[in-house]
């Protein structure tokens, strides 16, 4: 019985090598394919993945005040933040500051404070009023964003 | 004397005990055959077990890689190639370059400077430093396209982009490189998200593979002696 069963079994070790040996490219194809991938997975982990973490501040400015505008924007892989917005009107800056307070902003982010308040006037500002008129305020912030998981295009 | 008398004694004890040295030589032939057929019993279960875990384990072999085959739909080449402009074999500068000049390209961010990171590069990861001229839009595609629209894979480990003036915008890019080896004895089994993934890379990037080079005949009787 043993013996009957020894020969059942080799036959099979022999149908199975012989659709392996038939089937070896895609063995190798597989192997190659995981192992590539397996590197791709791990070098994509040193992506900062900016696009996403932009498109929310660049949407939240344009919902928060209209004057507001970014001035400049740093994002490195651990989701570290820090960002420029320029405002052409003190009011515009206030509605901003109100906004920056809400549930709504403050839910992108892990960690979020101000680091300075700048104002400046743009040279060549001759008269009072057209020193008025071209101030411009600054507020510096830096933080870290949550891990979003999708990408908008 | 002495020798005599031993060898009668023995002689007649041979005589009267005859069955019972009988019985014993018996039992100890008996008991021998029946350790002997119980290796041998043993031993052939033993192999049945070494050939039915074998056999068990070809049968995974060939069923992960049906299942492979048909998951991939003879796919699986084009994604190894694919893989292989992504990340290759050894560092190739000019698709490094090919592949600066394509993102900039087709998103529009005018790539004007680079610089290779020492700092930052290893073995595996060439780190460049690029700077940058374009609108938000512009910058807004190249986010979109520098991952995979070069045909590498490029990451980013830091991005200053300016908004107002478009013109400070400095991104350092990795560039990736690295022999594949063989580690895993099992056959790894595919899953749709493998799959799905490798088809979302393939729409993103443009790669004209080379077909296999057709051996051109020549027309002429090649000379060996000029003269």
């Amino acid at each position: 019985m043993v013996r009957g069963e020894m020969q059942s079994l080799s036959k099979k070790k022999q149908l199975y090598l012989a659709l392996l040996i038939n089937d070896k490219d895609i063995e190798a194809n597989t192997r190659y394919f995981k192992g590539k991938q397996t590197q791709l997975l791990k070098y994509e982990k040193d992506d900062a993945r900016f696009l996403p973490y932009y498109s929310v501040l660049v949407s939240a400015l344009s919902t928060s005040s209209q004057s507001a505008s970014l001035d400049s924007i740093e994002i490195n892989k651990d989701r570290d933040a820090t960002f420029i917005v320029k405002f052409k009107d003190y009011d515009g800056m206030v509605q901003f500051l109100k906004y920056v307070e809400s549930d709504e902003f403050l839910n992108s982010f892990d960690a979020l404070s101000m680091a300075s308040l700048n104002l400046s006037r743009e040279s060549g500002s001759t008269t009072k009023i057209q020193s008025a008129l071209n101030k411009n305020y600054q507020l510096q912030f830096k933080g870290r964003f949550k891990e979003l998981n999708d990408q908008p295009s | 004397m002495i020798n005599l008398a031993s060898i009668r004694k023995i002689r007649y004890f041979i005589r009267d005990y005859w069955p019972t040295l009988l019985t014993l030589f018996a039992l100890v032939i008996i008991t021998l055959l029946i350790m002997a057929s119980y290796k041998t019993y043993k031993e052939t279960r033993n192999d049945l077990d070494i050939l039915t875990e074998e056999v068990k384990l070809l049968k995974n072999r060939s069923d992960t890689l049906q299942f492979n085959k048909t998951l991939t739909e003879d796919q699986i080449v084009v994604y190894n190639k694919i893989l292989t402009s992504l990340i290759p074999e050894s560092e190739d500068y000019f698709s490094i370059i090919y592949a600066l000049e394509t993102i900039s390209q087709n998103s529009g961010f005018n790539i004007v400077s680079y610089t290779i990171n020492l700092s930052n590069t290893t073995k595996e990861k060439l780190s460049i430093n690029i700077e940058g001229r374009g609108d938000p839009e512009a910058f807004k595609r190249f986010l979109n396209e520098y991952k995979f629209g070069g045909g590498r894979l490029v990451t980013s480990e830091r991005i200053e982009f300016s908004g107002v003036n478009f013109t400070n915008t400095r991104v350092s890019l990795n560039f990736y490189s690295k022999k594949f080896a063989f580690n895993e004895s099992v056959v790894p089994q595919l899953n749709k998200n493998d799959v799905a993934k490798l088809e979302d890379i393939k729409k993103k990037i443009k790669i004209a593979f080379k077909d296999e080079e057709i051996p051109i005949k020549s027309e002429y009787e090649v000379k060996d002696n000029p003269f």
